[in-house]
């Protein structure tokens, strides 16, 4: 009996059990940080980040208050990341992570929102200028 | 409201086309008679008011956001067709411009928000207007953000149901109706008073002018 007991002991001790061990260390990460168009952080929605053209994703969770996503890339190449939220909104896009050691930035590509609101709303009326002039009815 | 790309099954996106080349074909039928010379420009006017409108996002409770969509006083100004039309451009400038809603998804935007939106409206005022034209007006309006948001919450919702993977996980948009219809519902209510009281001053402002309507 002793035998045993000193065998479990020392076997124990050696055996791979169900604990989860941690590490915390201070690591370079990739941060996508997701607004709504008026600066609203995408807090605490849904989302899966993908290596582009895999289908199971390498990290699945929820964005953190300030709409950020963290993640560590293995492979310097595309992701692709989904963020949904049960009311509709959210992303699907395509982008590749950048080198963490060198903490480069890889911004949205940012023509100013007027810029682009203007350029709309000239499409709009021009198109309608043109309607005018070539094809309505003759009156 | 509008739905971005990847959301949608091509199972949902491939018929919702087919379906919203044939109403943009019905709509676009006699255009060049529908338009003389007074009606172009105020067209003009209000659907530039109903891109802008999309363009500003309100915050509402629960940390998301949301805006009017303008297509209820294209469709009480100038009926369905014309207002489905306009609409579908400003969603088509929405998308491209500012990746507001996918293209994929714009045949299922375009037909929930211009033409059921719009087909609401139209027919809601002309339910209500021997009642009273204001509360019409209102009501209306209300509605046609009202119906659009359950249909687009619909859709969405279906997609667990129609596109898994093998595991069984959602290959798309991964919320159930039981979610996404009051997630769209309830914020959609308030920004439906918006959209009620917005329509009402542009619709008085169109009579004030003697606008056909």
């Amino acid at each position: 009996m002793r035998r045993l007991f000193v065998l479990l002991v020392c076997w124990s001790a050696l055996a791979q059990a169900h604990e989860v061990h941690h590490r915390i260390e201070a690591a370079g990460a990739v941060v996508v940080t997701l607004t709504y168009a008026n600066g609203e952080p995408f807090a605490y929605e849904k989302y899966a980040l993908y290596p582009a053209g895999q289908e199971t994703p390498r990290q699945v969770g929820n964005t953190d208050a300030a709409g950020r996503i963290a993640f560590v890339p293995d492979a310097i190449g595309k992701w692709r990341l989904q963020a949904t939220s049960a009311d509709g909104h959210g992303v699907n896009l395509e982008f590749a992570a950048p080198a963490v050691a060198a903490g480069t930035q890889a911004a949205e590509p940012s023509v100013p929102r007027w810029l682009l609101a203007g350029f709309g709303l000239s499409l709009i009326f021009g198109l309608f200028g043109l309607f005018q002039l070539f094809a309505r009815k003759k009156t | 409201m509008h739905i971005p790309d990847g959301f949608l099954s091509p199972q949902t996106w491939l018929p919702a086309a087919v379906i919203a080349l044939g109403a943009w074909a019905w709509a676009a039928r006699g255009l060049r008679s529908a338009l003389d010379e007074t009606l172009v420009p105020r067209l003009a006017m209000l659907t530039a008011l109903a891109y802008g409108l999309g363009l500003i996002m309100l915050p509402l409770p629960g940390g998301t956001s949301g805006h009017a969509l303008g297509v209820a006083m294209l469709a009480l100004l100038f009926g369905l067709r014309l207002a489905f039309l306009a609409y579908s451009g400003v969603l088509l400038l929405q998308a491209l411009l500012f990746g507001a809603g996918g293209l994929t998804a714009l045949p299922i935007n375009a037909l929930a928000m211009g033409l059921a939106g719009g087909a609401t409206a139209v027919a809601t005022f002309r339910l209500l207007r021997g009642f009273n034209e204001t509360v019409a007006v209102a009501v209306a309006a209300w509605l046609s953000v009202i119906v659009p948001g359950a249909l687009v919450a619909f859709v969405l919702g279906l997609q667990p149901l129609i596109a898994t993977k093998p595991d069984g996980s959602p290959l798309f948009f991964p919320f159930g109706i039981e979610i996404t219809l009051p997630a769209i519902l309830v914020p959609h209510v308030f920004i439906g008073l918006g959209e009620a009281a917005l329509t009402l001053l542009v619709w008085r402002y169109a009579r004030m002018r003697k606008w056909r309507a």
